[in-house]
């Protein structure tokens, strides 16, 4: 297990490397800053000593070499519309994305999972189709339209939300609800699919035939093997929401990292675009060693050799 | 095929929905009753007039006719939806043939770009790309397009391992067939099974990262009639009571992924129930 997490630590380095490095080229090779930063009116020589000051004149990788050394020693680089370090501008912001995450995958789980074994335990019943539907159309919905959705219903309409920024509870709401739309949609159908598998087993048919309370078939035996994969499944949707809720915070005007991300590529800010795309990465390393270990303790059959 | 198709009444809704979308795309320039480009500011968040007309589903911030841009902007996105995927086939097909086939260095480096890949969410790395390369309809269609590879590469190497070894690609090789027509005679079509599934699911992914990026102004350029465009234009006018420029594109765009998925479902099924799908 040691060895096993020592290697996934050593491979996500690498991910993480490759990720910083390929988003600095290109991003070098891309766009000027210069232009958005000084005023329209601003001099030749002006000009000059703003990229000497920036160190843009120099090669794409005299930058990176330098960036990477500076990077080691937890300097992404300041930001050139801030003029602050841009790792701070962006770890200031992670909290009020991970709230968003984090409810997110609590909410809809806590929904999907009764949901989608309710519908397993009574396939083609009426219920069971309501919820088949449903999921249809939650996994078809574009993300940032549901958001719209939301709020033309609850704050156009009807007045009951804040429809922007962060607070107490009732800014969490619509965001939340937004991007749990999808998830709990998926959930429902993995867990459904999920319960459907399992209960068509030998040992469902063995508890069965003990006699054993159909809600203990369902909820110990069934649920308990139909929560492995799903484990695995709900971790990716984890890192899958993070970009997502680039999108739900621009519609919400959510104070988080994601929107600082979309202003700073429209600014050219690149060491902000950078400092996102490396806590990003760290983000990843953490979820998918999470997801790793929690799978050997709920599974005892899995060994990392 | 055709029997399980009649037997499932929902893939039927499916189908219908998706050709019937498909359809008004294609005349689009023969039924949309305006110039989808055409500004008019004295008729600027007109309401929608339903079937009496002149604008059937109202106008939007600038004055243009929803209903005309929303056939025009179906048009995008289903043009955008298989031109990317195709290209995701091609390469992700490709590299994974090679990669199963010749297994060693090629296949390790490959696979590993895939997981590489694969850890991120597809969106992210689409939002990345992107930011990087700027917009435009073609230059999108080719990031989105390779950007999909991963999948692809991964299963069909799985099958392609598991095809190599079979007797009758030992009876090609003992014929004298070559690397390339083995691979693109005996190989290639006993993997496809699993990429139609795969295309399936992707192509709803597909159209709706490219209406998401446009949303957020990392897409198409503001020329290009594409529903995420639309619904970014009209839903800062949803607090003075518009809600036709933002809700209205929407539900195409989800009528058409729904299309796609409820096609999609059915496909996974007669092709092979076993299969499961991954996001």
């Amino acid at each position: 297990m040691t060895r096993f997490l020592f290697n996934r630590l050593v491979q996500m380095i690498g991910v993480f490397l490759v990720i910083s490095m390929v988003i600095f080229m290109l991003l070098v090779f891309t766009g000027d800053p210069i232009e958005l930063l000084l005023p329209p009116a601003a001099g030749i020589d002006q000009i000059e000593a703003m990229r000497e000051r920036l160190g843009l004149n120099q090669p794409w990788y005299v930058q990176y070499l330098k960036f990477l050394r500076s990077a080691l020693r937890g300097d992404l680089g300041t930001s050139f519309y801030f003029h602050e370090p841009a790792i701070r501008l962006v770890l200031e912001r992670l909290p009020a994305s991970l709230e968003l995450v984090i409810w997110t995958m609590l909410i809809s789980t806590a929904i999907a999972i009764p949901l989608g074994v309710l519908a397993a335990a009574r396939p083609n019943s009426w219920y069971d189709r309501g919820v088949l539907l449903g999921s249809l159309v939650g996994i078809s919905a574009p993300t940032f339209w549901i958001g719209i959705v939301l709020i033309a219903l609850f704050v156009v309409t009807l007045h009951a939300l804040p429809s922007s920024g962060r607070g107490g509870w009732q800014h969490l709401v619509l965001p939340v609800a937004t991007l749990a739309f999808y998830r709990i949609a998926l959930f429902v159908r993995l867990i459904r699919a999920g319960m459907l598998d399992v209960l068509s087993q030998d040992f469902i048919r063995t508890a069965r035939a003990k006699g054993l309370y159909e809600r203990v078939i369902i909820y110990r035996h069934a649920l308990k093997n139909t929560l492995i994969p799903f484990t695995t499944i709900a971790g990716i949707q984890m890192g899958g929401l993070i970009a997502f809720a680039v999108v739900t915070e621009k519609i919400f005007a959510w104070p988080g990292m994601g929107r600082l991300l979309l202003i700073s590529i429209e600014r050219l800010d690149y060491p902000i675009v950078v400092a996102y795309a490396i806590v990003t990465a760290a983000l990843f390393v953490v979820i998918n060693l999470t997801v790793d270990v929690l799978y050997a303790l709920i599974d005892p059959r899995i060994r990392y050799e | 095929m055709a029997r399980s198709l009649r037997a499932s009444p929902t893939a039927i809704a499916g189908a219908v929905l998706l050709l019937a979308l498909a359809t008004m795309a294609l005349f689009a320039p023969w039924i949309s009753p305006w110039d989808p480009q055409a500004q008019d500011l004295s008729r600027r968040l007109v309401a929608p007039t339903w079937l009496a007309g002149p604008y059937h589903l109202g106008t939007d911030a600038v004055g243009r006719d929803l209903f005309s841009n929303i056939l025009y902007g179906l048009r995008v996105s289903i043009v955008f939806g298989v031109l990317s995927l195709v290209i995701s086939v091609v390469v992700g097909v490709g590299a994974g043939v090679v990669a199963g086939f010749y297994r060693g260095r090629v296949d390790s480096m490959l696979m590993r770009a895939a997981d590489m890949q694969l850890s991120l969410p597809f969106l992210l790395v689409a939002l990345a790309a992107a930011a990087i390369w700027g917009r435009g309809l073609y230059k999108l269609i080719v990031v989105i397009g390779v950007i999909g590879w991963a999948e692809f590469a991964r299963t069909v190497r799985g099958s392609t391992l598991a095809i190599r070894e079979k007797e009758f690609v030992e009876a090609a090789r003992a014929l004298g067939a070559v690397d390339h027509r083995i691979m693109a005679r005996h190989i290639l079509p006993n993997v496809l099974t699993p990429v139609i599934v795969l295309m399936s699911v992707a192509l709803p992914r597909v159209i709706v990262a490219e209406a998401t990026l446009s949303f957020l102004g990392l897409g198409m350029p503001l020329t290009t009639p594409s529903l995420g465009l639309l619904i970014d234009g009209g839903y800062k006018y949803l607090f003075s009571g518009a809600w036709w420029p933002s809700i209205t594109p929407g539900l195409a765009l989800m009528a058409l992924v729904i299309g796609i998925n409820l096609v999609g479902d059915w496909l996974r099924d007669a092709l092979d129930p076993r299969l499961y799908q991954r996001r």
